[in-house]
């Protein structure tokens, strides 16, 4: 089966995220909001071959902790994994 | 006395290695390139990994440079090792050294000589990267401390590091990484000062 992956990861709340302060003074400097929050994130698609969706859920647990986020400044959220053909 | 041998380690975007190989040799170290695929590291004293943007930091500093086959070995190595800039970054990566080294509080690059505190003295070192802020959660600063981790600070905070650090050191596992670049000064000729010696002594202090 093959599946597409939309994954995205943010810095922990508690992390200064200084390109999130930086686009919040941008938005307040352009009158959209009086005192906008905003993080700065990032984003990836994968497309991915598994057994199914427990072997899925097993490969991506690995690849979110290990490769695209660093657990201790880092959250990640899996968005979606549809499968495709 | 034998020369301590050190292995100054390459990966595709490393920038710092030429300069890291030529101050080694000054300050009497016998250093070597060691490559990415590499996995036998027994022939060195010391491996070292220097400066740059090691696999282009895509995803995160250091990131990837942390599923090479050199860096799976350097885990099980026994001697003295030394992260300098990106090898900081990847050192904590790979959580040989605690924390991690996230983008400046500015956001901007910073490249400047920097006045640092060092066994309590003040020295001057050139500073280069856009990700060397320091941030370790309270539990782990804690330990941090617990354990006189801390071994170089900066005098003035350049880049919203917590604490003011600029350089760890783990004596238990022989494991030291700096975020300035004690390398570009070694030679006099190049205007930067010549305290980059210091921390190169104290390298073999520390073998």
């Amino acid at each position: 089966m093959k599946f597409k992956v939309k994954i995205t990861v943010f810095q922990k709340k508690d992390v200064l995220d200084p390109k999130g302060e930086t686009l919040s003074s941008l938005l307040k400097r352009l009158n959209f909001d009086k005192n906008p929050v905003c993080s700065v994130g990032k984003y990836f698609e994968l497309e991915l071959n598994a057994k199914n969706k427990e072997d899925l859920d097993k490969k991506l647990k690995t690849i979110c902790l290990d490769v695209l986020s660093n657990p201790l400044i880092e959250d990640y959220e899996i968005l979606s994994a549809m499968e495709i053909k | 006395m034998k020369k301590i041998k050190a292995g100054v380690i390459v990966f595709p975007g490393t920038n710092c290695e030429k300069d890291t190989f030529d101050a080694l040799m000054e300050c009497g170290f016998n250093p070597e390139y060691i490559y990415a695929n590499e996995t036998n590291l027994k022939p060195f004293d010391m491996i070292i990994l220097p400066g740059g943007f090691s696999y282009g930091d895509y995803i995160h500093s250091g990131r990837i440079a942390k599923f090479s086959p050199v860096i799976n070995s350097i885990k099980n190595f026994n001697g003295l090792k030394i992260g300098i800039c990106n090898g900081f970054q990847i050192l904590t990566e790979i959580n040989l050294l605690p924390g991690a080294l996230l983008l400046n509080k500015s956001s901007y690059f910073i490249s400047k000589n920097q006045s640092l505190i060092f066994k309590n003295k003040k020295i001057s070192l050139p500073v280069a990267h856009r990700e060397g802020r320091f941030y370790a959660p309270d539990d782990i600063l804690k330990k941090i401390k617990e354990n006189n981790m801390i071994f170089l600070k900066y005098d003035t905070n350049p880049n919203g590091s917590i604490d003011n650090i600029a350089g760890l050191v783990d004596y238990k596992t022989k494991t030291l990484a700096l975020m300035p670049h004690p390398e570009r000064a070694v030679f006099k000729n190049l205007n930067n000062g010549c305290d980059g010696r210091l921390i190169f002594e104290f390298f073999k202090e520390l073998i």
